[in-house]
């Protein structure tokens, strides 16, 4: 059983972890640990969240609420440890204590409540906004200009630069709502599709495109010869022995496809207008999944073999079914403005060339693919989980075969992007909970019935 | 209509702002306008330059190849975003620009950059509002001081002064709030709509103070401070009922194919009576009276004299026919006798000649010529023979 240990020289478990360090400081008092009535403590991260969050329970004996005083001006610090996996490095993180919820009397002289903490940048994020124009810029650059003049933070970017260069005016929004605007016009300079994100994981922040993670992976063999950089195993077997990290103790199918969803949503198809209103003129442009599908990098790679058609890819649709959804444009119609030489004058001319509606539809279509099957694993405490990594999941097949032999789940087991984080610390153990998502089956679907 | 996201028109965010640039590269009317609680006052973040420009929607009853310009830099305006919370999209539909007049500072956002460099020069007589007044048109509010038409009011023509024909009305203005509609253009020319009762008028003025006005009564004042010209494509009809006065300055020349005047009345030529010359210049002249014409002076004929009937000569005058070869007097043995009322006085004009009577009653005929259609008068034997 794992623990929550003190001691680098115990027994070590998947699931163990050693807590260094669990205090808060403020301005005008020393720092207080919190080890000894600190009974769960969770830090998330996501790639649809901007900064770290969490959490922790805590059971107050001594009044610290009132007698500290916790009043929100206080800074949290952890710093942890996974002897096996993190060979010894600590991870040390701060937080920002911003609020405290569910306040209740447990004893004569105890209390239970819990402490929120998020990253100080969130905080920075929340009083500041930004009135500037960026002309003739790519996305990249803006966001490293607004992350560098606005967010004033030691920790690293990560950006992955985009393609084509774009005249806004940020007005009057916060640095992370800019960012999330930003991503949604961002494309890939190296890729085709519209899928960036700005997220803090415990190793900083990130701009960069689900695509370029997941290729990132694959083309490192070096570093990840697997094709991913983690294989997370599930089998009856394994619940409970707890040896290898690798194990997940637990795994829930949050969502699966939802054709109905799909549909309306434009992941098969969509329609755009654009109505120029200086060129008084309007045009209209069709988004078909299967066409472009081998345009955009997916969490599998194209598999033709096996038992299916030489058409039949990794899509989430049969091929005879195909064409049904995919040419179905009006499904979802979408409109949006364009303004020809929107920017730009005698003085300065117009280098405007985003082509904005270029990335809404494919990034409508890409979002909802990471929409449809959504499964929640959980795993021994693995500090290196990321948000957007590619891993793998290797899930039984819950079906007797005729071998006898548990095989995999078609439909479930495969490669995946790590969408968010859940690091759960209890007196107990160090639990990891990651949410996953495909766009992509591993194997692919057959043509023909069985 | 299911999908609500993406789709322009669910969601337009309306905005105010301030015209900072009206120079269109594409001239279609569109302004850089800096929008409140959007875009920063500080030009080192966003500078007039880098805005975008407002696209100018406009009402229904506008023609629709019509360029709208009327926003100029300074002026207010609101509108909405067409990208809705994207807010990068600006169309304007309203000015609200009617308040107090402020201090305009340029090298902050939400004023006149003064940076335009086709801005026209201050024009002359523009109205001026100070800081705090309001900036109703003071036209429109009964102030006619320091406005075009006060000034215009005060600088009558001066060539009128030795021409007292006509002389220049002073304007009807009396407009009371909020009846006179008043628009001034940025170089100084206005235009008047004005609906106070007793005091209705219409009124264009050129910022040179040339302008016209249509009176309350319906008279009309046309002031032309440089040269007039007017041009007719097909006919001209002019209908007037009462007297045509013209002041004119300097000469009158007229060049037409064919002219004729018709009078019920009398028709007079009056020139300057040392250096005055009424001169015609034609083919062939006609004139044809009922009564006769009376020339006063000496009637000088440069060429033949030519008479279908009698000449006579006034014997009260001792009236002669003279030439270098001829000479004829009235009979000597013919006593004067007394004539009707003078026909050749000071007003003698309007008197015509009355020949019968001259022939019957004071006149002797000198000359009785019959059958002379080219008849040159030439000898005193020719004469003597006739006689």
């Amino acid at each position: 059983m794992a623990k929550f240990t003190t001691n680098p020289s115990d027994t070590i478990v998947p699931g163990d972890f050693i807590l260094h360090d669990i205090s808060l400081s403020s301005p005008l008092n020393n720092n207080i640990s919190l080890r000894e009535i600190l009974i769960e403590l969770n830090l998330y991260e996501s790639v649809f969240k901007h900064t770290l969050t969490g959490n922790m329970v805590l059971a107050d004996t001594t009044n610290l609420l009132a007698v500290y005083p916790i009043v929100g001006y206080e800074t949290f610090t952890i710093t942890f440890d996974n002897p096996d996996i993190t060979k010894s490095n600590p991870i040390t993180k701060e937080f920002r204590i911003y609020n405290v919820s569910d306040y209740n009397i447990t004893g004569e002289q105890s209390a239970g409540y819990v402490l929120h903490f998020i990253s100080e940048e969130f905080i920075i994020n929340s009083h500041t906004k930004i009135s500037k124009s960026y002309i003739g810029k790519n996305i990249s650059d803006i966001v490293q200009s607004i992350y560098e003049d606005y967010i004033e933070s030691d920790k690293s970017l990560v950006i992955e630069e985009t393609r084509n260069l774009h005249d806004v005016i940020i007005p009057n929004w916060s640095p992370f709502y800019s960012m999330t605007w930003l991503s949604s016009r961002g494309m890939s300079e190296e890729y085709n599709g519209a899928n960036y994100f700005f997220f803090e994981t415990l190793d900083g922040f990130n701009f960069v495109s689900l695509e370029g993670l997941i290729d990132e992976v694959r083309k490192d063999m070096g570093l990840y010869p697997d094709g991913t950089k983690m294989k997370y195993i599930y089998g009856i077997k394994n619940v409970g022995e707890g040896d290898d990290y690798t194990m997940a103790t637990n795994y829930m199918v949050d969502q699966t496809f939802n054709v109905l969803h799909n549909l309306s949503l434009g992941m098969y198809g969509n329609k755009l207008i654009t109505h120029d209103i200086v060129r008084r003129s309007y045009t209209e442009y069709d988004f078909d999944y299967k066409e472009t599908y081998e345009d955009y990098i997916h969490v599998e790679e194209n598999n033709t073999s096996n038992n299916t058609s030489e058409n039949q890819q990794s899509t989430m649709l049969q091929s005879d079914t195909l064409d049904d959804f995919s040419e179905k444009y009006d499904s979802h119609r979408m409109m949006i403005p364009v303004h020809y030489q929107l920017y730009g004058g005698i003085r300065v001319p117009n280098r405007n060339t985003s082509h904005h509606e270029r990335t809404i539809q494919s990034r409508v279509s890409q979002l909802q693919q990471l929409n449809t099957y959504k499964l929640v694993l959980t795993v021994p405490g693995d500090p290196h989980r990321r948000s957007g990594d590619l891993i793998y999941f290797e899930c039984p097949n819950v079906g007797a075969s005729n071998s006898g032999e548990i095989s995999e789940d078609v439909l479930y087991s495969g490669n995946y992007i790590v969408l968010a984080v859940r690091n759960k610390f209890s007196k107990e153990s160090h639990e990891t909970v990651l949410e996953l998502v495909k766009d992509s089956y591993f194997t692919p679907l057959r043509k023909e019935s069985v | 209509m299911e999908n609500t996201q993406n789709f322009m028109g669910f969601e337009y965010i309306w905005w105010q702002g301030v015209v900072e640039d009206r120079i269109d590269p594409l001239k279609i009317g569109r302004c850089r306008v800096r929008i409140l609680g959007f875009h920063t006052e500080d030009k080192n973040m966003i500078p007039t330059n880098d805005l975008p420009w407002a696209y100018p929607a406009t009402p229904i009853t506008s023609e629709p190849d019509s360029t709208p310009t009327g926003p100029r830099e300074g002026t207010w305006v609101m509108g909405f975003f067409r990208d809705g919370r994207n807010a990068q999209e600006p169309v304007m539909t309203h000015q609200i620009d009617s308040g107090m007049v402020n201090k305009n500072t340029p090298g902050k956002g939400f004023n006149d950059p003064d940076n335009n460099p086709a801005k026209p020069d201050k024009p002359l007589l523009v109205t001026e509002k100070d800081v705090g007044e309001m900036n109703t048109h003071k036209l429109a509010v009964g102030e006619k001081t320091g406005t075009l038409l006060g000034t215009n009011s005060l600088t009558k023509s001066s060539i009128l002064d030795p021409f007292p024909l006509i002389s220049e009305p002073e304007t009807k203005y009396a407009a009371v709030y909020p009846y006179n509609k008043v628009t001034e253009s940025e170089s100084g020319h206005v235009f008047e709509v004005d609906d106070t009762k007793g005091a209705e008028r219409i009124s264009i003025s050129h910022r040179s103070g040339s302008f016209y006005e249509i009176h309350p009564d319906g008279g009309q004042v046309v002031k032309i401070k440089g040269k007039n010209y007017e041009l007719t494509l097909d006919d001209k009809n002019i209908h007037i009922e009462g007297d045509l006065n013209i002041n004119i300055g300097g000469k009158t020349k007229e060049v037409s194919k064919s002219k004729v005047v018709e009078s019920t009345d009398s028709i007079y030529m009056t020139t300057d009576t040392i250096t005055g010359t009424v001169g015609m210049s034609t083919g062939y002249l006609s004139i044809e009276t009922a009564d006769g014409i009376t020339l006063i002076g000496d009637v000088h004929i440069k060429g033949s004299l030519v008479v279908d009937n009698n000449i006579f000569v006034n014997p009260a005058n001792l009236g002669q026919i003279q030439s270098p070869l001829f000479s004829a007097t009235s009979p000597a043995a013919i006593a004067p006798i007394a004539l009707p009322p003078h026909p050749f006085g000071a007003v003698a004009n309007n008197n015509p000649v009355d020949t019968s009577k001259l022939q019957s009653e004071t006149m002797i005929p000198i000359i009785a010529v019959s059958e002379v259609k080219s008849l040159a008068i030439t000898t005193a034997a020719e004469l003597a023979d006739i006689t």
